[in-house]
């Protein structure tokens, strides 16, 4: 009786041996997978540290600058004058579009002289603006001064 | 089947099949039982060591596989990034990687060479060859190399190569900040600027715990503004060479925070190639450097007049005669010879008037009351590099009417433009900062030195004095739209013990918008010639315009608005009603 007990045991113990192993085994090898992960985690880190680096680099100050004299001739940039930059409050009033018949639909109108035609009331961009509302002068309104422009 | 075999047994104990001598039996059988189980045990250990030993000489007698793997050095220590107030880098860490070679287990070498030069063209063929030749154990190839490049030269898969990874200090802006960053030495520890002041803040400690991990150290902010700094240092490198000058400087001074937002000196140096930083001409002047600021320091004088209550702007001052003082004569260098009033005083930069001026408060009351704007004392900020103003051991009668036109005390600019900050600021003077503070913390440590109401007359006397047509010396530096108001200061240099009156140290101190000022900007510039084809090298013609430039340039980044509306309204007629 007392050997099968024993035998019964052995089984177990090996059992158990081998699930160890076999847990063991596959926890190294998760770590193994975890230190390959953290590696490239700090690879990806490094490089992001050095495209920020590089980002700072390609966007200084000085760097715009010189390209900006390089290239006078294409780009023609011009320093920032302070009458340039105003409030936004401060623009003219645009004039209200007018309710007037354009062109358009006056020949319609001609054409059709015996019917009464109402005018569209949707309005597009490109059937009153450029007669009835003068454009309001042409600024450049920078809210934040673009980089590029004021730092020549 | 155990099972059996043990039953097998229990049977022919009981039937009496045994032996009848069993207990001599089984005495003989437990001493056997006991010697084998101790030869059993010796041959386990003995087979236990044996295996040990045997594999201890199999590994001392195998070859060096895993081979030398260049000098272990420290690995370096992590430094915080430096940013500006809108974020960007002003200094990182990067991780560079180095290229060595191990020329004991190159095979060959030409093919090394080849294959290594497709990737780093500009490879100095002769040296590489001959050091991979040497056959030596260790060899620096080529050091500072890119990721790219790391991983385009690990593809081609040489034999006898790799790479270490070091970290250096980079600055991305190259010299435009470089008196405010400081350097770092080899062993990236701070050794100037605020990198030293990082240093001081308990880096240094943590670092020696052990703690100073690159990524548990936050960014540092700092007050510079990185476009305003560009700018700054460019009209100081520009005027410099413009005005054939030995050094310029500048900066610029939020008067109600205190905040640093840029500051540059030229000759300066590149951080990231520091060969010459640690030479005499190339220290930090805005701060490290003592000079005596000329006219700049009338301003305080005419300050100081007024708030002693004893005079005020409609007082007058004879300037018709120069003062003799010993063997010393007092002249205007724009002389009127005329009695004036204090505005002119101030606008024709007189001499003779600012003299009197201090004569009001008397020699004690002079030298306390620029104790008081901190322009005799150690300026407190967090800049290591800061120099002690000089002034007379003993105050006498000469020394109160030199000093009063800023000649026989010699103070630092960043000093002179923080007490100008606080001439302009309604009276409170604030200690200069390289990181940023708001309003509220920059109260808490304000000091009171002068009244509101002689901050007020001071906006007036600098709006007056740039006024384009009003005479005044800085009307050079005004810019349409931005407001300016200044002084200017030119000082004669002493010259073998004497001052010379041809080399000189001109300044110009401005603050703007000047009806409700933001900012104070101060330049310098040391030993101008006259432009090409131009005369004069006062402060007004070189000094006044760096400002103009500094304005025109930086005003939209920091934030001030434009205005015409006074531009075309002369300063305001000067009546006071409280009289």
């Amino acid at each position: 009786m007392l050997r099968t007990f024993d035998i019964i045991l052995i089984g177990l113990m090996i059992l158990a041996a081998a699930v160890t192993y076999k847990i063991k085994h596959d926890a190294e090898k998760q770590m193994t997978q975890v230190t390959r992960l953290q590696r490239m985690i700090t690879d990806e880190r490094d490089t992001i540290d050095l495209l920020k680096a590089d980002w700072s680099l390609l966007t200084q100050p000085n760097r715009l600058q010189k390209l900006v004299e390089t290239f006078q001739g294409q780009l023609d940039l011009q320093q920032v004058e302070a009458q340039q930059i105003i409030n936004i409050n401060e623009l003219p009033q645009p004039k209200p579009v007018s309710q007037d018949l354009d062109d358009v639909a006056n020949i319609i109108t001609e054409a059709n002289a015996g019917e009464k035609i109402k005018p569209d009331t949707t309005m597009t961009g490109s059937i009153n603006k450029p007669k009835a509302a003068p454009k309001p002068p042409k600024r450049i309104v920078p809210i934040a001064a673009p980089k590029a422009v004021g730092l020549y | 089947m155990a099972a059996i075999w043990i039953k097998q047994k229990k049977a022919e104990l009981v039937t009496g099949i045994a032996p009848v001598f069993a207990l001599d039996a089984k005495k003989k059988k437990s001493g056997n039982r006991a010697r084998n189980r101790v030869v059993m045990a010796i041959a386990c250990f003995v087979g236990i060591y044996g295996i040990i030993g045997g594999r201890l000489v199999y590994y001392g007698m195998q070859e060096d596989t895993t081979g030398y793997n260049g000098p272990t050095g420290a690995v370096l220590a992590s430094r915080p990034d430096i940013l500006d107030r809108n974020g960007e880098v002003l200094a990182t860490d990067i991780k560079t990687a180095s290229l060595y070679a191990e020329p004991r287990k190159i095979v060959d070498p030409d093919e090394a060479i080849e294959l290594l030069s497709t990737v780093l063209p500009d490879l100095n063929f002769e040296q590489t060859y001959s050091r991979l030749k040497s056959g030596t154990g260790f060899a620096w190839l080529k050091r500072g190399l890119t990721p790219q490049q790391k991983s385009q030269i690990m593809a081609l898969g040489i034999p006898g190569i790799g790479f270490r990874t070091e970290k250096s200090r980079f600055y991305p802006g190259g010299p435009t900040a470089s008196h405010i960053l400081g350097l770092v030495n080899i062993d990236n520890q701070g050794i100037a600027g605020m990198e030293k002041y990082i240093d001081e803040q308990g880096l240094s400690d943590l670092r020696d715990v052990g703690l100073a991990d690159s990524r548990s150290l936050e960014p540092v902010k700092l007050s510079i503004d990185l476009r305003v700094q560009h700018v700054v240092r460019d009209v100081v490198v520009n005027a410099m060479q413009k005005f054939r000058a030995i050094a310029a400087g500048a900066v610029v001074i939020n008067v109600h925070t205190g905040e640093v937002l840029a500051m540059a000196s030229a000759p300066d140096f590149d951080p990231n190639n520091p060969y010459n930083a640690l030479d005499k001409d190339h220290l930090n002047r805005m701060s490290a450097g003592t000079y005596e600021m000329g006219s700049t320091i009338k301003s305080f004088t005419t300050a100081m007049a007024l708030d002693s209550g004893k005079v005020n702007l409609q007082s007058t001052f004879d300037a018709r005669r120069p003062i003799t003082i010993g063997r010393q004569t007092i002249r205007d260098f724009h002389g009127k010879n005329r009695i004036l009033t204090m505005p002119e005083v101030f606008i024709y930069s007189s001499n003779i008037g600012s003299a009197k001026e201090a004569d009001v408060v008397g020699i004690e009351g002079h030298r306390a009351f620029l104790h008081r704007m901190g322009l005799l004392d150690r300026m407190q900020t967090e800049l290591p590099e800061v120099a002690r103003p000089m002034e007379p051991k003993v105050w006498k009668k000469v020394h109160s009417i030199t000093i009063a036109f800023g000649h026989g005390m010699a103070t630092t600019p960043l000093q002179t433009a923080v007490g100008a900050a606080a001439l302009m600021n309604g009276g409170k003077l604030i200690e200069p900062t390289f990181l940023p503070r708001t309003i509220e913390e920059a109260n808490k440590v304000a000091k009171q030195v002068v009244s509101e109401k002689t901050s007020e007359d001071m906006r007036y006397l600098y709006r007056l004095n740039s006024e384009t047509g009003s005479g005044g010396s800085g009307s050079r530096a005004n810019v349409k739209g931005y407001r300016v108001g200044g002084k200017t200061g030119t000082a004669e240099k002493v010259i073998n013990g004497r001052y010379s009156s041809d080399v000189r140290f001109n300044a110009f101190v401005a603050a703007f918008p000047i009806d409700k000022p933001e900012y104070v900007v101060l330049t310098i510039i040391d030993e101008p010639k006259a432009e090409e084809g131009k005369v004069g090298a006062t402060a007004g013609f070189n000094a006044a315009p760096m400002v103009a430039d500094i304005i025109r340039r930086s005003a939209s980044f920091l934030g001030v608005q434009p205005d015409f509306r006074e531009e075309q309204e002369s300063a305001p007629l000067m009546v006071n009603f409280d009289q």
